[in-house]
């Protein structure tokens, strides 16, 4: 990892002609004939068609080819900064960094709402998915999801052709001229990457923007949400339960260390199904039409094999310290004296 | 976060009772707090969590006490296991925010019954439980899903990679075969799902859709296809069609129809969808839009199912699809509750699930008749012939199968069964019978068929038997003769015809006691032991005394001897408690005073052969559980009619030495008293009938895994059943609230308690009255009334509690005071603890505000109770707090403390039932006054006021003296205590000294 210190000099060697190869690097997949590889995601769409919109064109055709030939060493997406290290033609590989502006905790708060409100956004977030149309939640903030002008980004490279100062935050955008980016191929290659994981992940962007998606929808859980109608399709729906109201730990105060009458009506037996393979005879054949491995013939016999330890297990369950039980019918009867 | 006030977390009102310390009634509001824990992988918990609970119950571990989180993550780790046995689980695959997707095991919630339990145990959920702050934000429901996710993930993957499932997907390709990839994350440690990342997205599309099917509900919400099963018509006898029993030509028509959702009896044919032309149907005022699509599509949907279906669907209208009975039964058995499970309305012929029509093995037994009326015979011959009564009667047995009602011999089932189909007709009705009851029934005939076997075996073999163990399920007993009311035993109550109150008994008895003398002499004929366990108040002594007093006036009509010889009966030992040993000499005085009664207690009691002899020559021995250990040597080698056990509870631990001590003991009768309801402990149960009728419930450890376990920590509800039948004849427990008692109980019922003394107690008062009396001699005039009267307050607080007297307990001691110090507060602990049990609440009085003090954290932390305390430095308005907040009565502060002058004069505290007078005043004008706090209008159930009595100190002998309304009791109570004074000394030591009689504690 080379120290990112712009007065660093040192006598180069002649410069190549192409850039030096990289082992193990990541390399952006190049797409078939005809097909733009954004396609189906329009995250990562909307991500190109900013930064290429905004570009020095040659510098967009190098930083592609780079992206291509797996030029970068390293990638992080990391909440306000992405920082990569590309190796140009250079002995030394170059880090660049492209600032993102955060969002505050206020601000989050103030969007989150706003997407728990809208009952779908919460359902397609639940099931890691993100709808275009989650950017119009931005709005009403005053807040962005991707940026639309190039002032917002700012981005540094140790090979010092790389610059972009970002306004100080409360002083208006330099009006009228249209606006570009000095950004070099390497910050623009690392750029093309990002967008290679958006289209796998377009909640990156929330990432950059200063929430991870693991903190995204931990908050929307938070949120009091009546009746989203999802919190994800296997175990999260309970009628009644998940999507129901969910009381905060000041309303279990009262009764803060009892558990409640229901806990004594409970039955916890554990037991063999009446019926084998219940849910696997509802389900029927394998979702995988195109593969022949036999799929249900296999869960059939985990099911079995999984359900007959726990029972046999369990036995062993209800009381650790004895011995085996003696069979109570074998007990011969004694007089009652 | 925890309930926190004034800088420091609150504590559970269970650590507050611990450690004697009133409970505070603002929890305070939550605040962070940095607490050390454990962690356990998911795989160990279940475990882990059911050792604790065990743990704390084995004798020894007394000082631990568990919160209820505990209880409740033991629940849900259960949970998910019993939904890992029932199969109700699936592979899910997960996408994570960095593209990686991972695969595993979850339990599936979303059906009926497991939505049940998940939401009981979210409004179960402690808030202890959701208090840690992580991830999951304090969210009962995140948590209880997240735990059963995990637990159920860890156990499935060990289960498979014990047995290798992993090989079966090791050596392939998982960037070939998207199934290869997701199995690879799901059968071993791994939970990575590899390939590429368009390839892992596909995959977790897949199975998100393969798994949506189990919340298919339908195309319409208010509508549903009912598929409805009915059995084929009887065969014409006229046609001369074959025996009932062959059935291969049935046919059972599957008839299609939809039902209302909201109004299940609202129901449309088939025929009437194809019928009826338009594009919607009104039925009843509700509407069914597009109903031949809605119909066709639901059978479409079931079809997928229920593949016979699709024959159906070649008919364009379809109405209905035959099958034949083998058919049929697979509908019943395999199919009918898959389809349920989607969401189908299916209806099966009311014969079928009914316990009236399964196969099962029923034991007939046969026994002699006996009289129920008639005399309960003596203990020696008289025509009872022991051997042939009591659970160790031997009987003749037989077994027979039946088929729901009908009973067959062995060859007549092994006909049927040679028909070899699951659903057969018998007498006019289908009974189901599986292939496998059929094995099972055969071989269980040829390896029991009839003989003999002891009445005790028989009970436990007809209520208690395990399908695993005989392999087909027993349904239960027949029996003829004595047996049968046995059996019956609640029936049989009723009907028993009651004895008349035998003639010595002073006294009358209520309705409900002549009954309960009548069942207990019943039995003893019969030669079975039973336990008496009523309401406390409803007088179990009494009935006991009754029941001596009676056996000893027939066994003298018997002999023809006159009625005031002695009974040629063999005594009745009676092992009670310390604290009760004055109460019983007290009643058998006061019902049965021609009884020979015999106390085997204190440092003179007769020991060798002078207590053999004379134990011999009394019709009553009373001695102690203590003494019964101790002397076990000496009492064993008399010969006893019958053995009493008082407060039967006090064996619950089968291995302490008194309980065995107390088994050791020879005789041919025994009764148990007890008022603790034992169907809550299960452990007591066993133990009092193990005494009762020894080996018959089994093992003490065989017991506790099959049935105490089961039935109390699994609520398992067919195994408490079981157990009911097996001891529901042998225990007489009547209520308080019984209407059969409640119109026989008076509103008000006072008793007596004579307290002992222990040896602190005795040798404090003895010093302490000869100190009084040589002060008192030697001083006249206002320093002699003031001795008098300062040496009568040390009297009373010495026979309360010593820490009264010696003031060496505060209320910042730290650990509460000791109540085995006084016996008192012995007796006080006892009977509050029964009536706690009960569901009761109380009010005690006490004079001295100290010794409120002292019962309130002793009572506190023996009973585990808040105890609410009322004196003279309360100010007014906590005290009208405390008085809304036990008449309210939700079982948080049963019992109250008054200390007042005036006893509390106005308040109304009627949620009381019980009041004890721990201290008295002598005048019962006063007295009562305090009592009406509880008995006043209001109160609608009997009150009981129990007055404590020092045996053989001044209390008793005051007490005498205002009974009997002696000349000084007038002076007593008109003039408060000033009449001491002006006794001499003579007078004094007479009224002071304490008494031969006095009950001092040896233990």
């Amino acid at each position: 990892m080379s120290n990112f210190n712009p007065n660093f000099t040192r006598r180069e060697t002649p410069p190549r002609l192409h850039p030096r190869k990289v082992r193990g690097g990541i390399r952006l997949p190049t797409p078939e004939e005809g097909v733009s590889p954004w396609d189906g995601s329009w995250a990562a769409q909307r991500w190109v068609r900013f930064i290429e919109e905004h570009a020095d064109g040659q510098n967009l055709k190098e930083g592609l080819e780079y992206a291509r030939l797996g030029q970068t060493k390293t990638l992080a997406v990391d909440p306000g900064l992405i920082t990569a290290v590309v190796q140009g033609r250079a002995d030394r590989a170059y880090a660049c960094k492209i600032s993102v502006p955060t969002y505050t905790d206020e601000q989050w708060l103030v969007v989150l709402k706003a997407i728990s409100e809208g009952s779908a956004y919460s359902a397609k977030i639940f099931a890691n998915e993100l709808p275009a149309s989650i950017e119009e939640v931005f709005i009403p903030a005053g807040l962005k999801l991707f940026p639309t002008e190039p002032s917002e980004l700012s981005a540094q490279c140790t090979c010092r052709r790389s610059w972009q100062t970002t306004p100080a935050p409360g002083t208006p955008a330099a009006p009228a001229q249209p606006q570009t980016f000095r950004w070099c191929k390497h910050a623009l290659c690392a750029a093309y990457l990002v967008a290679d994981r958006l289209i796998n992940d377009p909640f990156l962007m929330f990432r950059l923007r200063g929430l991870p998606a693991s903190e995204l929808v931990d908050r929307l859980r938070h949120l009091r949400t009546a009746g989203t109608g999802g919190a994800g399709l296997y175990v999260g729906r309970v009628p009644g339960v998940s999507d129901g109201e969910r009381p905060d730990l000041l309303q279990s105060v009262p009764r803060f260390w009892e558990a409640g009458p229901e806990l004594a009506e409970l039955d916890t037996r554990i037991l063999p199904p009446p019926l084998i393979h219940p849910l696997l005879r509802r389900l029927g054949a394998s979702p995988f039409t195109n593969s022949t491995f036999p799929l249900v013939g296999l869960l059939a016999s985990c099911y079995d094999t999984i359900s007959q330890d726990v029972v046999r297990r369990s036995g062993s369950i209800a009381t650790p310290d004895e011995p085996a039980p003696a069979d109570t019918e074998a007990d011969d009867d004694d007089d009652a004296q | 976060m925890l309930p926190s006030r004034d800088g420091r977390p609150s504590g559970s009102p269970t650590l507050a009772h611990l450690r004697g310390v009133p409970d505070s009634a603002e929890p305070g509001t939550p605040s962070p707090w940095v607490v050390d824990g454990l962690s356990t992988p998911a795989i160990t918990a279940p475990e882990l969590l059911e050792h604790l609970l065990d743990l704390v119950s084995t004798p020894g571990h007394e000082h631990l006490a568990l919160g209820d989180s505990v209880a409740f993550f033991a629940a849900v780790s259960r949970v998910a296991l019993s939904m890992l046995a029932e199969q109700r689980f699936v592979p899910v695959v997960r996408q994570g925010s960095d593209g990686n997707a991972t695969a595993g095991w979850q339990p599936w919630l979303s059906d009926e019954k497991a939505a049940e339990r998940v939401a009981m145990l979210v409004a179960a959920m402690p808030g202890s439980a959701r208090a840690a702050s992580d991830s999951l934000g304090h969210d009962a429901w995140a948590i209880v899903e997240d735990v059963l996710c995990r637990v159920t993930d860890a156990w499935a993957r060990r289960a498979l990679i014990g047995e290798s499932f992993f090989d079966a997907v090791a050596d392939k390709d998982p960037s070939r075969d998207q199934p290869v990839a997701m199995l690879r994350g799901l059968l071993g440690e791994s939970e990575a799902v590899e390939g590429t990342p368009a390839a892992r997205q596909e995959t977790a599309r897949r199975i998100r859709q393969w798994l949506s099917v189990l919340e298919d509900r339908g195309a319409s919400s208010a509508w549903r296809l009912l598929l409805r099963l009915s059995e084929p018509p009887m065969p014409d006898p006229a046609s001369g069609a074959r025996s009932a029993a062959n059935a291969d030509d049935a046919m059972w028509p599957l008839s299609f129809h939809l039902q209302s959702v909201e109004v299940p009896t609202l129901i449309v044919d088939a025929a009437d969808v194809w019928g009826l032309p338009g594009d919607s149907l009104t039925v009843s005022g509700r509407r069914i839009d597009q109903p031949q699509e809605l119909l066709l599509g639901e059978l479409g949907r079931a079809s997928r199912m229920y593949k016979r279906l699709e024959k159906a669907l070649d008919d364009s209208e379809p109405v209905d699809l035959p099958l034949n009975t083998k058919q049929a039964y697979e509908f019943l058995r395999e199919v009918g509750p898959i389809l349920k499970e989607q969401g189908f309305a299916v209806q099966s012929p009311d014969w079928w699930d009914s316990p009236l029509s399964r196969l099962g093995a029923r034991l007939k037994i046969e026994s002699d008749e006996t009289e129920p009326g008639s005399a309960p015979g003596g203990a020696t011959g008289s025509g009872a012939r022991p051997s042939q009564l009591g659970l160790g009667a031997l009987v003749k047995y037989r077994w027979e199968i039946a088929l729901g009602e009908t009973t067959l011999t062995l060859e007549e089932f092994e006909q049927l069964a040679k028909k070899n189909s699951p659903l057969v007709r018998v007498n006019g009705r289908w009974v189901e019978i599986r292939p496998e009851d059929v094995q099972a029934a055969i071989r269980f005939m040829h390896e029991n068929t009839s003989g003999q076997m002891t009445v005790g075996e028989a009970l436990r073999v007809a209520y208690a038997s395990d399908v695993r163990d005989t392999g087909i399920p027993v349904l239960g007993l027949e029996a003829t003769g004595w047996v049968a009311s046995l059996m019956n035993a609640e029936a049989a109550y009723k009907t028993l015809t009651p004895v008349e109150a035998p003639a010595k008994f002073h006294g009358t008895l209520r309705p409900y006691q002549l009954r309960g003398l009548s069942w207990l002499a019943f039995l003893e004929r019969m030669g079975l032991s039973m336990c008496l366990a009523d309401d406390m108040g409803l007088g179990k002594t009494v009935q006991l005394l009754a029941l001596l007093s009676l056996e000893r006036e027939r066994a003298r009509a018997e002999a023809g001897l006159p009625p005031d010889a002695p009974a040629p009966i063999k005594p009745t030992l009676l092992v009670v408690p310390m604290s009760v040993v004055g109460n019983w000499i007290h009643e058998t005085q006061r019902f049965c005073p021609d009884l020979r009664v015999l106390v085997h207690h204190g440092a003179e009691r007769l020991l060798g052969e002078t207590f053999l002899a004379r134990a011999a020559d009394s019709d009553l021995v009373i001695t102690t559980y203590t003494l019964a250990h101790r002397d076990r040597e000496l009492i064993q080698q008399a010969e006893w009619g019958r053995i009493v056990l008082d407060e039967a509870q006090y064996i619950k631990n089968p291995v302490a030495k008194q309980s065995q001590a107390v088994r050791n003991i020879r005789s041919e009768k025994r009764v148990a008293l007890t008022g603790t309801p034992v169907e809550n402990r299960l452990s007591e149960l066993w133990s009092i009938m193990d005494f009762l009728n020894p080996g018959y419930l089994g093992s003490a450890g065989g017991f506790r895994t099959r049935f105490a376990v089961p039935v109390e920590r699994y609520k398992d509800r067919a195994r408490a059943e079981q157990l009911k039948g097996l001891v529901r004849p042998f225990i007489l427990r009547r209520l308080k609230s019984d209407p059969t008692v409640v119109a026989d109980l008076p509103a008000k019922v006072e008793t007596r308690e004579f307290a002992p003394l222990t040896p602190e107690q005795a040798e404090l008062y003895e010093t302490c009255v000869r100190r009084m009396l040589s002060e008192v001699e030697n001083s006249e005039g206002i320093q002699r009334r003031g001795m008098v009267l300062a040496g009568l307050i040390r009297l009373k607080q010495i026979c309360n509690h010593p820490s009264q007297l010696l003031k060496d307990w505060t209320s910042d001691s730290g650990k509460p005071p000791v109540p085995g110090r006084s016996g008192k507060c012995i007796r006080l602990l006892e009977i509050l603890e029964e009536m706690l049990a009960e569901g009761d609440q109380a009010l005690i009085f006490t004079q001295f505000r100290q010794m409120g003090g002292i019962l309130a954290a002793m009572i506190r932390h023996h009973l585990q109770r808040e105890v609410l305390f009322l004196h003279g430095g309360t100010p007014q308005a906590q005290r009208v707090q405390i008085v809304e907040q036990f008449q309210r009565a939700d079982g948080r502060s049963p019992i109250m403390i008054i200390s007042l002058k005036a006893g509390g004069v106005g308040l109304n505290l009627t949620a009381a039932t019980h009041v004890f007078h721990f201290d008295r005043w002598w005048n019962p004008a006063v007295e009562n006054q305090a009592t009406d706090r509880a008995y006043r209008i209001g109160q609608t159930r009997t009150v009981q006021v129990h007055k404590f009595v020092v045996k053989g100190t001044l209390e008793e002998r005051i007490d005498q003296m205002i009974e009997q309304k002696t000349e000084l009791a007038e002076k007593i109570i008109g003039s408060g205590e000033s009449w001491l004074t002006e006794l001499d000394t003579t007078q004094l030591r007479d009224l002071l000294t304490l008494r031969n009689d006095a009950i001092v504690d040896e233990a």
